[in-house]
This record gives C-alpha cells, sequence and structure tokens, in this order.
C-alpha cells in the first residue's frame, strides 16, 4: 500500500481557524516547523487544527513556498519582491503572526526586512498604529523623551 | 477574521523587525511605548543590533576645519553610494570646543578623540553619547600627547564588558622630544585607562624595545587586540605591534615576507572583512593583502590590486577604511577623496567630501546603540 502512495494520500491536512481545510505536499508541511513537529508527534492522516492561522495567511504562505523555487537568484528575488508588494499593511502584520508561530524560516528572514525597511524612516503614530500598540506615557514623559533624542526626528516620513 | 483580535507580535519577531533599523530610527522609536523604550534601552538588545551584519551601517565621520564653525561633524554612509546625499547628515559635536581634534581609535560605535584642549573623548557619534578622560600622565602636558611619536589604541575585553585605552609613548623625557629618531636607547612607555576603573594603570612586567610610529596610523583593532604598523628602532626594522586587551600583553605579527618592503607614507594597517590587512603602494598599484588565518605567515595572500591610476589624486596614496555591507572595500586617498572600489580591485565610485586644500580629520566607524558605564554624557 505504501508503495502505491500517490501524492494526495501522502498530503497533509490543515485546517485552519476560519474552518477551512487546506492539502498540502510533505514537502510544503516540512518547511513549516511548528507543522512539521506535530506531523511527528500526530498519525499524519489526521487533520491539524492551526488555531492562530486564517485561511488567507495559510494560502499566502502556500503561494510563497511554491513560488520562491524559481530557477534563478533574480527570479526569486523578483518573485518575493511582488509577494511582499501586494499584501496591505495589515496583511503583513497578520502574515508575520501567522509565518512566526508556523515558523516558515524563509519568510521569518524576509519579512522582517520587509517591515523593518517600511517603518524606517515612519513616524512614532505610525508604527503605534501598524503594531496595534497603546501609548502607554504622560504627555509630559512622552515628551522628555523626544526631547533627549530630538536630533533624531529630523527627516521623518509623513504617513 | 477580524484583524483587531489578532494577537500581538511576539518579542522575538520585534526583536527581529528591530534589530535591522538604524540607530536613528530606534532612538526615535523609544518613545512609541515604555515597552519598547526599556526593549531600545537594554544592553542586550544594544548588542544583538550591533552584531546583526544585516543591519551593519558603515560610516566616516569628519571634521570640518576649526575655527570656521561651530563643532560640527559630518558623516557619510559607506554602505550605500556614497553620493546619496542624504546620507551626508551632520552631526552636533557641541561637547568639544572648536579646535583640532585627532581621531584616534574606532570599537563598537565609539570613536577616540584626542582633543586639543588636552582631553580625551569616548563618543558614540549615533546616540550622541560621550565620556571625556584625563591624559596618560606621562602624557599630561600636551607636549608629550600630541607627540607625533605617541601612539593611541581602542578596544573593549568582552570577558570583562570593559572599554580600554592604550597609549604608547616612545619619547626620552630627559632628552627633548624630537631626539628620538637619533638615539637607539631609549624605552616605551605604555598605559592603559580602563572604563572600568575609570584610572589609568601602567602596563607591568614590559620592557619594551623602542618603538617609533613611523607609519603614523591608529590603532586597528580584531580579535581583542589592537595592531600598529611601526618602526622598531634597535633591530631596525618594521614590524605589526599587537596589543592583547585580556592579558594586557604586547606581541609582533609577521609580514608576508621577511624582507616586506614598506616605506612611512605608502602603507597601512587595516581591518577588512574581519582580517588584518596591509595595503601598499608598489609601482603604479596598490596591493592589498590579507592575513587569512590570523597570526599564519603563510596565510598572508595578496587579495586585490588596485590601479593607481583610477585614484582621483594620483600622486597620494589610498588608505582603506572599511568593508561595506556588500563587500566593497572604501578609503580615503589625499584626505579628502573617499573612494570605493569592488572585491576585484575596481573602483566603482569617488567622492570628494573635504574642499580644504589640507584634507579633513577622518575616522570610521559602525554604528552601534551601545551605551558608555561611567561619566555618561549627552551631545
Amino acid at each position: 500500500m505504501a508503495e502505491k502512495a500517490s501524492e494526495s494520500s501522502n498530503s497533509i491536512s490543515l485546517n485552519t481557524v476560519d474552518g477551512k481545510i487546506f492539502k498540502v505536499s510533505p514537502t510544503i508541511a516540512n518547511q513549516m516547523q511548528t507543522i512539521q513537529s506535530l506531523i511527528k508527534a500526530y498519525d499524519s492522516s489526521r487533520v491539524i487544527s492551526l488555531p492562530h492561522v486564517n485561511a488567507f495567511h495559510l494560502s499566502k504562505i502556500i503561494e510563497y513556498l511554491e513560488g520562491k523555487s524559481a530557477t534563478t537568484v533574480s527570479a526569486v528575488k523578483e518573485f518575493e519582491a511582488q509577494f511582499m508588494k501586494d499584501l496591505s499593511l495589515k496583511q503583513l502584520k497578520g502574515l508575520l503572526i501567522a509565518v512566526g508561530y508556523l515558523k516558515v524560516n524563509e519568510l521569518l528572514e524576509l519579512m522582517p526586512k520587509t517591515v523593518a525597511k517600511l517603518i524606517e524612516n515612519k513616524s512614532v503614530e505610525f508604527l503605534r498604529k501598524f503594531f496595534g500598540i497603546v501609548n502607554d506615557f504622560t504627555p509630559s514623559e512622552e515628551a522628555k523623551i523626544r526631547e533627549e533624542i530630538a536630533w533624531a526626528f529630523d527627516g521623518v516620513d509623513e504617513d | 477574521m477580524n484583524m483587531q483580535n489578532m494577537m500581538d507580535l511576539p518579542e522575538h519577531l520585534i526583536v527581529s523587525i528591530l534589530t535591522l533599523l538604524p540607530v536613528k530610527s530606534l532612538l526615535h522609536f523609544k518613545s512609541v511605548s515604555k515597552y519598547w523604550f526599556s526593549l531600545i534601552s537594554d544592553p542586550n538588545f544594544a548588542t544583538w543590533h550591533f552584531e546583526n551584519d544585516a543591519a551593519q551601517s558603515n560610516r566616516l565621520l569628519y571634521f570640518l576645519p576649526p575655527f570656521i564653525y561651530d563643532s560640527q561633524a559630518r558623516c557619510i554612509h559607506l554602505d550605500s553610494s556614497l553620493h546619496t546625499h542624504s546620507d551626508h547628515a551632520v552631526i552636533n559635536a557641541n561637547f568639544l570646543r572648536p579646535t583640532y581634534s585627532n581621531i584616534k581609535g574606532s570599537c563598537r560605535g565609539f570613536l577616540l578623540i584626542l582633543h586639543h584642549d588636552s582631553y580625551l573623548y569616548l563618543w558614540n557619534p549615533s546616540t550622541g553619547v560621550y565620556t571625556q578622560l584625563s591624559l596618560f600622565p606621562i602624557n599630561s602636558s600636551n607636549v608629550y600627547a600630541f607627540n607625533p611619536n605617541s601612539f593611541y589604541g581602542f578596544g573593549y575585553d568582552a570577558s570583562r564588558d570593559e572599554y580600554l585605552v592604550v597609549v604608547l609613548t616612545s619619547c626620552d623625557p630627559e632628552d627633548g622630544l624630537k631626539t628620538y629618531q637619533f638615539v637607539e636607547d631609549f624605552e616605551t612607555n605604555t598605559g592603559f585607562f580602563s572604563l572600568k576603573t575609570n584610572e589609568w594603570n601602567n602596563i607591568e612586567d614590559t620592557h619594551l624595545p623602542p618603538y617609533i610610529n613611523a607609519f603614523g596610523g591608529v590603532g586597528k583593532l580584531l580579535n581583542d587586540t589592537i595592531h600598529w604598523l611601526v618602526l622598531r628602532r634597535d633591530v631596525p626594522k618594521n614590524i605589526i605591534l599587537a596589543f592583547d586587551l585580556m592579558k594586557k600583553s604586547f606581541s609582533e605579527v609577521p609580514f608576508p615576507a621577511e624582507d616586506f618592503n614598506i616605506k612611512p607614507g605608502c602603507c597601512d594597517l587595516c581591518v577588512l572583512g574581519g582580517l588584518l590587512s596591509l595595503c601598499v603602494k608598489g609601482n603604479n598599484v596598490i596591493d592589498i593583502w590579507v592575513m587569512k588565518e590570523y597570526n599564519v605567515l603563510s596565510s598572508w595572500t595578496k587579495s586585490i590590486v588596485v590601479s593607481v591610476d583610477e585614484l582621483p589624486i594620483k600622486s597620494h596614496y589610498f588608505y582603506p577604511v572599511c568593508s561595506t555591507k556588500n563587500g566593497d572595500i572604501v578609503g580615503i586617498n589625499g584626505g579628502k577623496w573617499l573612494m570605493k572600489c569592488n572585491a576585484k580591485g575596481q573602483v566603482i565610485e569617488h567622492y570628494m567630501y573635504c574642499a580644504d586644500p589640507h584634507g579633513c580629520e577622518a575616522g570610521f566607524y559602525r554604528e552601534s546603540l551601545f551605551p558608555l558605564a561611567v561619566n555618561i554624557g549627552q551631545a
């Protein structure tokens, strides 16, 4: 029976938090460390539930893992650039969380670079909004910090 | 799914994003929240940031000629194009009175500055943190400190988490200052300043031969060791003198060959891509030698040859300052031109950063968030 196993019977079923089932090949699944260890721990025929990942993010991760196997270095770079460009800010943040949870190594390298480039010259207000951070400084505390590093505020992009 | 209900980014992802940012952005982002303030201020974070090669930012800092402007330094980002003017920032150096300063060392984002008000300064130009040090006691008269034959070095001993400034002076205090060139029997006095104890110490149990700072270079830091290119007067021959910051002891590092012929003004020591390197001007070419395995004589390899024809000022030598993130080499030509060449020795670009005919005092540093432990000031 094992010899006859086709790719589909080998495939791994992933159930996202919004109830969509994805069937992925072992090659794709093994590039997500969290899933790799779940497959090892359980019977691979079982459907693996992903309580922190929604269908959109999982589909993007699969799209990336399938797409980045381009033949040339420049083609991979082009694919990666387009892949990141197509994401909205909200999608970027959500995908980063999903990638962190699933431990997709290559995206764990690429995505922080993309986010760092994006926020490098942005305002503090933009960052708070982007990361969903509540400002817990009192106005006078914040003014004091800003004053101490006033010279670092030149050349900040408008959001 | 409602994005508002998504859990927050875990700390390791926030750290992996923030360690990729330039220091300026990080200082600015300290005011995002209390958590971000404490994260960015954490010394461990400073280490992760400094050690992240993907984020390294190499800069050349130079002083405009004194008495013309207020104390201002400028810096050029060396990893992007030298012509990217937005990267040519003005840096506030108000703590330095506007007079001559010499840059005598560079380590972990700090520059060692010998200022003509008779103090040494350690300064992190990226954060503005600085501290003032007294001169080495034997140097405390201005004449000795600024004697061309005083060598300086600046480094960090990771095992003790301690910054050290090292000074060697080869002058005969009895016999004036100018005669050392002709005297064979004089001693080299050495001392180090520890930022931890905040005082100068003599380096004990060393009877050093007479070393002369014939090449005028500043100490180059590699593997917890500071290196100088020096003339040993008693032999006499040129050697690479090394000071081990942990053992507090001196040694000599071999040249590529016994008969290696170098002359002052045509040779300099540098650290390129984490390797000790020698840059030597020959006939129409500049050879860059690298010691692929530290302290192994046979590992010296001539790695790059730059044609003198490609230099903006052909009559002057080219001093390499650093290698960039992409592996290019940046150097100074004639005290006012920066040039960048690739690993094949081809000149990619050059840029005149200083219009003064005498050139500008300049030094290289790699940006860091590191604080200093004692006497912290803010520019």
